[in-house]
């Protein structure tokens, strides 16, 4: 069994840091990791690898320069091999741009019998990438799951959404996604680091798929510090009195709001 | 502009509603999974496709295959939802149109659209400028919005319905923080399990319903659902919040609220940044006297 | 030198820093308050690779550096600030390494496996009773006898004992006893290992007591009395009569993780100080910070702390170039004097930081709940002389500085 993991350096959201002045965002002060929900992608196709056999093969797109460290980390995991597809600008591909990349390196360097990808990216968390590759490539698929067994040469997907739980049986070829309640992540030790160190990565261009990436831009006017404008009243509470205070103002909300 | 939706349920039927009229639609379709639904939206719809099935991304991707070759949308609207996210991406792959996420409203100028969109786990918004032919993925605000009656016809698709798929769903408790007006939601301020009770109690007297932050509910397991990125997005008239931080992943799911109202004891918890009215406190004592208060009155 | 790590490195520090976050981090109070490792725990750091790093993957270690070695140190001492799991680690990583440096092969493919893999200990037994900082003087005596040693003395204030009785394989130390005379002086003491547990019963002749500490209440700390303890040839490490030249090696090492635990440590305390100045508030909404007489001192100990740092890893990479690497050029005691400037600035950096920041605690620091004490007293025990006095490093740096000839008295 041949499985693809496309994983994505990202941005760490939990160190976002804005200008004070401008609200707009310091993205070079903000460190970039791999995300959390495409290191349980790793996991889950290692554990598939581990119990069924096969491959574990991943992909990012990006420069050798920042994307290094994460490459060897995949490695150190355990997959065994890699692919980057090398773009230099690739903070500014659109999600189209990306599936269709990856789709295009599936049919080259595939058939893969799964793709398995991160549920959401840490930084833009938009879902939308692995639908994406789905049907571009007309794999069958399921997303968000949270739960993986193999029954039989079939396998089912186990997915909470905001209406209840969906069980879904897919055959291979097949995308998936997972998030993080799919499992925890192996912790590569330094053994699996330094052999990770010596693994070397192929580098492709997107000519090498045949694909034009001119017309793959976002084009953002602006981007600055989410604010809804909030009343921001406070009330600091020591004494009983304030208590009555707060409990208070709490009403005269409620009612101004029509609850009672 | 005609406009497509994905309508997962009739509770976005509103949203969809105040988008299409920002986006100066034309004409309105939509597909839908269940014959109920179909029946209760069509009226609001120029057209309604119904494909009845359990939702699986294989039905999805039929359907979009279908109607695509029928008609061209010029722009296609989605929830961001789970299942609405999958849709949008699935039809982004088909159509290799540009699509955005976390959509929370729409400006014009001129003949372009400003697209403003939660960005970086919703502490930052993008503006991106469009003109035609685009998707959006957009959030539920509480848009109030009298949809516009059109009595538009039901197109059956004839597609095979997903019979592999198993839906189990969530029962209902009676708490719906995704309907009500009112969310009273704990977060690890909340010492022990049995202090629920209050936070529920709260729910139970303002007629609303209560809900939790992510280690409550994931770690803690005192509640199957939570608010925030990777839970629900709430739109409620009002959240108020007892020992919740307000980290970034949280808020994302309650920005759609009319007013916030948070209690902590840490003067530098950051949802006092986003609180229209903020109480630097224990909610041990806030929370026990507000209940009281709010007997009194009745 | 520039501190820099290598790709390699990184991934290397943020594993760990993951592997302390989940493992480590929840139970570094209770493992303080009860006194106790947990076995599973270190079965874990074993299978974590987590020991034996500087080891040759050859006899069952990592094949890393000292310089892995100290980032892991670190890494798990800034999650377990009173020392105890990191200090564990440390010692399984400091003295193996001087292990697999001298001791024969049919000896380390014994003993360096089941370090690795956390089954056994290996730790250090020096001190006596009548003074630890003076190993020259140091009264245990190993007689030859016929296809081995009997050896009688009494060791104190030696880290694992209880250890050593409760692993899955049992362990023991690199012991260093005097061999054919009693006589003062470093030309006649031999080093052993000493394994009075192995796969098996306590050994006759080997006496344990463990002491109860005030803190890094997790790791033993105890004694033991050898009388008559019979030990096989094969268990010599190295020559006879250079067992002094082995310790004081493995001394340097050991004093590279040592630092790196204090720095690891002192990093917690001032991150947990710098959360509380930025938001107490006094004197009319001002915050802690604001006051100079509280950012000046913060700033002074953060600096202190990046000393600190940048002597540890200076002596480590300089001690992998020496050991690991094995650079011509490079000797044993070109790694004295840095060493003991490492370690005669971190664990004090550690201590000074750690009064400071219970005092901007004010008396919430006082406080059993605060933990910062926790801290405090586990990097104490460096100050106080485990693994070499504070004023033995002063008189390493002044004997190589100033000559040896002009420091005597
Ligand atoms: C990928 C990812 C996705 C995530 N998705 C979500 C999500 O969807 N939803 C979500 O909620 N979280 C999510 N999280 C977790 C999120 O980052 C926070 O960890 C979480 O929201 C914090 O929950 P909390 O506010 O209850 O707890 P804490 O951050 O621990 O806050 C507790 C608060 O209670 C206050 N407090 C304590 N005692 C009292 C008292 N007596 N009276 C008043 N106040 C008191 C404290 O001052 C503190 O501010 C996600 C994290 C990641 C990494
Ligand atoms: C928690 C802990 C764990 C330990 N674990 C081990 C272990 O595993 N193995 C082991 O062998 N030992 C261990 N030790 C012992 C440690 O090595 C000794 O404490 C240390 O060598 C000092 O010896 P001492 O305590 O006998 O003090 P002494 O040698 O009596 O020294 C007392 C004081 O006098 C100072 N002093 C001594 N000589 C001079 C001098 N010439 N000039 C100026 N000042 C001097 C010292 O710096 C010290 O401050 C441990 C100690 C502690 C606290």
């Amino acid at each position: 069994m041949k499985i693809l993991v496309p994983i994505k350096l990202s941005y760490d959201i939990n160190q976002m840091k804005y200008d004070e002045r401008t609200g707009e965002p310091i993205l070079d002060a903000v460190p970039m990791i791999m995300g959390d929900m495409d290191r349980c992608a790793i996991e889950a196709a290692l554990r598939l690898k581990e119990s069924l056999g096969g491959t574990v093969e991943f992909l990012s797109i990006g420069s050798r320069d920042t994307h290094n460290k994460m490459m060897m980390d995949a490695y150190a995991m355990g997959c065994d091999k890699g692919y980057l597809i090398e773009v230099d600008n690739y903070k500014e591909l659109n999600a189209y741009s990306v599936a269709y990349l990856i789709s295009k390196f599936a049919e080259k360097y595939g058939p893969y019998d799964i793709i398995i990808l991160g549920n959401t990216s840490q930084d833009t968390h938009s879902s939308i990438v692995p639908p994406a590759v789905s049907s571009l490539l007309s794999y069958s698929s399921a997303f968000g799951i949270d739960k993986i067994n193999v029954e039989d040469g079939e396998y089912v997907f186990e997915a909470t959404y905001e209406d209840g739980i969906y069980v879904f049986k897919l055959r291979p070829p097949m995308v998936i996604s997972v998030t993080t309640e799919a499992n925890t992540p192996r912790i590569p030790t330094l053994k699996d680091i330094l052999r990770a160190k010596r693994m070397k990565y192929d580098i492709l261009k997107p000519s090498d798929l045949d694909v034009e990436l001119e017309l793959a831009r976002v084009n953002i006017s602006s981007i600055k510090r989410f604010a809804t404008p909030r009343r921001g009243e406070m009330i600091e509470v020591d004494s009983d009195e304030d208590v009555e205070k707060a409990v208070d103002r709490i009403v005269e909300l409620l009612k101004e709001a029509e609850i009672i | 502009m005609n406009i497509f939706c994905f309508i997962e349920d009739s509770s976005w039927v509103p949203v969809f509603e105040h988008f299409y009229k920002l986006l100066s639609g034309t004409e309105l379709s939509g597909l839908t999974l269940s014959k109920e639904i179909a029946m209760e939206v069509a009226k609001y719809f120029d057209k309604t496709y119904l494909l009845n099935s359990t939702y699986s991304p294989r039905i999805i991707m039929d359907a979009f295959k279908y109607i695509l070759s029928q008609a061209k949308p010029q722009i296609a609207l989605f929830p961001s939802t789970n299942k609405g996210r999958a849709a949008a991406g699935i039809y982004m792959g088909l159509t290799g149109l540009p699509l955005y996420t976390d959509v929370y409203s729409v400006d014009v100028e001129g003949n372009k659209f400003l697209v403003n969109r939660l960005v970086y786990g919703g502490t930052a918004s993008a503006t991106i400028s469009v003109e035609s032919d685009f998707a959006l993925a957009v959030l539920k605000g509480s848009y109030k919005e009298k949809p516009q009656s059109r009595f538009g016809e039901i197109v059956p698709l004839d597609i095979e319905p997903d019979y592999t798929v198993q839906f189990k769903a969530r029962e209902v408790s009676g708490n719906d923080p995704s309907s009500a007006d009112i969310v009273v939601v704990a977060g690890r301020g909340i010492k022990k399990r049995e202090d629920m009770k209050l936070i529920e109690e709260l729910a139970g007297l303002t007629g609303g319903a209560w809900s939790v932050t992510r280690p409550l509910a994931a770690d803690y397991r005192w509640a199957d659902q939570w608010i925030g990125i990777s839970g629900l997005t709430v739109s409620p008239k009002v959240y108020i919040a007892f020992g919740v931080s307000g980290q970034p992943h949280h808020l994302m799911g309650a920005r759609g609220a009319k007013y916030i109202i948070a209690v902590n004891t840490d003067r530098e918890a950051p949802i006092f940044e986003e609180s229209d009215l903020g109480i630097v406190g224990d909610l041990y004592k806030v929370l026990p006297r507000l209940i009281d208060k709010l007997k009194e009155k009745v | 030198m520039y501190l820099e790590f290598s790709e390699d490195e990184e991934l290397f520090r943020e594993a760990v820093r993951e592997f302390s976050k989940r493992y480590i981090e929840p139970i570094w109070v209770e493992v303080d308050e009860k006194g106790r490792l947990p076995m599973d725990l270190i079965k874990r750091m074993g299978e974590q690779g987590l020991f034996a790093i500087p080891v040759s993957d050859e006899f069952g270690g990592v094949g890393g550096s000292l310089t892995m070695a100290a980032i892991a140190t670190e890494e798990i001492a800034y999650h377990d600030p009173a020392v105890a799991i990191a200090v564990y680690a440390l010692l399984q990583n400091g003295w193996p390494m001087a292990l697999d440096q001298f001791g024969s092969d049919e000896l380390k493919s014994m003993i360096l496996p089941e370090v690795a893999s956390g089954d056994a200990f290996f730790g250090i037994a020096s001190t006596e009773a009548h003074g630890g900082s003076d190993v020259a003087g140091i009264k245990t005596f190993a007689e030859k006898v016929d296809g081995g040693w009997r050896v009688n003395g009494e060791k104190v204030y030696i880290s694992g004992v209880r250890e050593v009785l409760e692993l899955p394989t049992g362990g023991g130390w690199f012991l260093v006893s005097k061999t054919g005379s009693r006589d003062y002086g470093h030309r006649n003491i031999s080093a052993f290992a000493l394994v009075p547990r192995w796969k098996g019963d306590v050994k006759d002749g080997f006496e344990p007591t463990v002491f109860e500490e005030i803190g890094r209440g997790g790791l033993s700390t105890g004694g033991f009395k050898l009388n008559n303890f019979v030990v096989d040839e094969k268990f010599l490490i190295g020559e006879e009569g250079k067992g002094f030249y082995y310790v004081m090696q493995g001394f340097n090492i050991a004093r590279i993780l040592v630092s790196a635990a204090c720095i690891g440590s002192g990093r917690w305390a001032l991150d947990q100080a710098k959360e509380w100045l930025t938001t107490r508030k006094l004197f009319q909404g001002r915050k802690l910070s604001s006051f100079q007489g509280i950012n000046f001192k913060f700033a002074e100990l953060y600096t202190e702390l990046e000393a600190a740092r940048l002597f540890t890893y200076r002596a480590a990479r300089l001690a992998d170039k020496i050991y690991i690497e094995r650079k011509p050029g490079y000797k044993p005691q070109d790694l004295n004097v840095p060493v003991a400037m490492a370690k005669l600035k971190a664990p004090e950096t550690a201590i000074r930081i750690y009064e400071e920041v219970l005092k901007w605690f004010g008396a919430y620091g006082y406080t059993k709940e605060s933990n910062v004490y926790r801290g405090w007293l586990g990097t104490f025990s460096y100050v106080i002389g485990a693994e070499g006095g504070q004023n033995i490093m002063r008189i390493i740096i002044a004997r190589d500085v100033l000559g040896k000839e002009n420091i005597r008295s």
